[in-house]
């Protein structure tokens, strides 16, 4: 595994994004330091995955800058591509597509390690072999489509996607959605074991699976509602400040 | 299936339909050379096509192609390069229309204004065509007829099928996995808008080039069928792409011999064909 001498690190200065002009981030400022789990919660509509994308440089803030381990990757995916590795929400497979996993996992890390064509490659079997076993893809799946797959074993696929990029950031966009307990659990251990060198950021409706992994937890609802240690922040946040459940759970 | 399956089946039809001349003399060398560039092109940008699901742009780009030809060759009259002019134009249109996909305006918006604006200044180019380049010409650009095609034509469309083909397997894996992802394969350091453009240029390149050969109204079954065939017959971007290939090959070599055959227009009997391969692995993959 990867061996990193400086600190992942996110930091987000004053970020606004707006969708047609309805706002979706208001003034965002953050430092997430790695490594270790950060979850980023939240209900529907509060800005997690658009939080998300914009650290990927995917979408570009109306006002604000982002950096990565200290660069500048505002609006920039590529150059955020050398830090960061992004798992976009996804429920279901894609229905049409006829791409196998492996060949999905294996583009993953080609694409960062390999130039044009990549038509014989090799270096990479091992590593792809290691990340479909780590997150629990039987080798009897590894040469199905992605359209063959269920919305839990395709969110599986997806993280050992991200996994064999070795990338020192990972932005995992609800990893566990689809998951069931089972896998829950077994897949928040292999996230754990991840983020013992790396920052993992998270974005979830739940936040219990991953609950004792978790270093930091970002509440948030268009803008940062509250940060800080998991327990701490679930407790002292206001009665429905972001799901009225969470309150009661944690018995107030 | 395999892919050596594919690779046999491919040189098999190819075989058939080089042998075909000698079998059938109403069939020329030119007539081969076209066919098979036109497989080759058709067959694995259709590959392509299916797995971005860009199905719009096999629907616009025939048009598109149909308007570059009437067109170029009222520009140039007898002076001749219309070929040229009505590929340039073309790659404009397409290009086009790629960027305003990029920007967000959707398929079926891009899909309704372009057909609407080629479909109807066609109709005023074919009228001005006529006079020039003969109602015989106008006839070949929508039904297509690869008999007609003079040994410069069925050379190019060799030469521009193998280009395609070779350029389409070289980035069918990157393709494929933008088509999974494409938020994904930005991140990953993709330089998406690459390969888009390449698959946008391609696709552009064998219709206007192929337009003579199949005709208009094939055109889009051809850059349609094999590649929604071979998405249900194949998996993995390497094997669908030579399968589309390989599919595209099967129904031009039996279309042109059963054309030869019954005395009808061989992309007729081809576009036949292809319908009838894509319903019957539906039903053996479906039910």
């Amino acid at each position: 595994m990867h061996e990193f001498k400086d600190i992942p690190m996110v930091r987000l200065d004053s970020v606004h994004v707006s969708f047609n002009g309805v706002r979706a981030l208001d003034s965002i400022s953050l430092e997430l330091r790695g490594p270790g789990i950060i979850q980023v919660l939240g209900p529907n509509g509060a800005g997690k995955s658009t939080l998300l994308k914009v650290i990927a440089g995917l979408i570009r803030p109306v006002r604000g800058s982002v950096y990565v381990n200290g660069v500048d990757v505002t609006r920039r995916s590529d150059v955020a591509g050398m830090f960061v590795a992004y798992m976009p929400q996804s429920n279901e497979p894609p229905g049409w597509s006829p791409l196998t996993v492996w060949e999905f996992v294996e583009t993953s890390v080609l694409t960062r390690k390999a130039r044009w064509p990549r038509f014989v490659v090799g270096g990479v079997r091992g590593v792809v072999e290691r990340c479909l076993s780590m997150v629990g893809v039987p080798r009897g799946s590894w040469y199905l489509r992605l359209s063959e797959l269920s919305g839990g074993m395709f969110q599986r696929v997806l993280i050992a996607s991200v996994l064999v990029t070795g990338a020192p950031i990972m932005l995992l966009d609800e990893p566990l959605a689809s998951v069931d307990p089972e896998g829950r659990v077994a897949l928040s251990r292999v996230l754990s074991q991840l983020a013992t060198d790396r920052l993992v950021v998270v974005t979830s409706h739940d936040p219990h699976p991953l609950l004792e992994h978790t270093r930091l937890v970002v509440a948030l609802n268009k803008r940062v509602v509250a940060i800080g240690d998991p327990h701490e922040v679930l407790s002292r946040l206001a009665p429905g400040a972001l799901y009225p459940y969470w309150v009661s759970e944690h018995g107030h | 299936m395999d892919i050596r399956l594919y690779l046999a089946l491919l040189i098999v039809s190819l075989v058939t339909l080089l042998i075909t001349p000698k079998l059938h003399w109403v069939v020329s060398y030119p007539t081969v050379m076209a066919v098979i560039g036109s497989s080759l092109a058709f067959g694995s940008i259709s590959a392509l096509i299916a797995a971005r699901r860009l199905y719009f742009l096999a629907h616009v780009t025939p048009h598109m192609a149909l308007l570059a030809a009437p067109l170029s060759a009222i520009v140039l009259g007898h002076k001749g390069g219309d070929w040229i002019l009505a590929v340039l134009l073309v790659l404009v249109l397409v290009w086009t229309s790629g960027y305003a996909l990029y920007k967000g305006v959707s398929s079926d918006v891009i899909a309704s204004i372009m057909v609407s604006f080629t479909a109807s200044a066609t109709v005023l180019a074919l009228y001005y065509a006529q006079r020039i380049a003969g109602a015989g010409r106008v006839s070949q650009l929508i039904l297509g007829d690869p008999l007609l095609v003079t040994s410069f034509e069925g050379l190019t469309a060799l030469i521009v099928g193998l280009l395609v083909a070779v350029f389409s397997l070289s980035i069918a894996r990157e393709v494929f996995f933008v088509g999974v992802s494409r938020e994904t394969a930005l991140v990953s350091g993709l330089k998406v808008w690459i390969y888009d453009f390449t698959l946008y240029t391609l696709m552009a390149l064998s219709v206007a080039i192929m337009l003579r050969i199949t005709g208009f109204l094939v055109t889009s079954v051809l850059t349609l069928l094999p590649g929604a065939i071979a998405v249900i017959v194949a998996r993995g971007s390497l094997q669908v792409t030579l399968a589309s290939i390989t599919i595209a090959s099967i129904a031009s070599a039996l279309g042109l011999l059963a054309s030869i055959s019954l005395n009808m227009p061989p992309s007729g009997v081809t576009g036949l064909i292809l319908v009838t391969i894509y319903a019957l692995a539906r039903v053996a993959r479906f039910g």
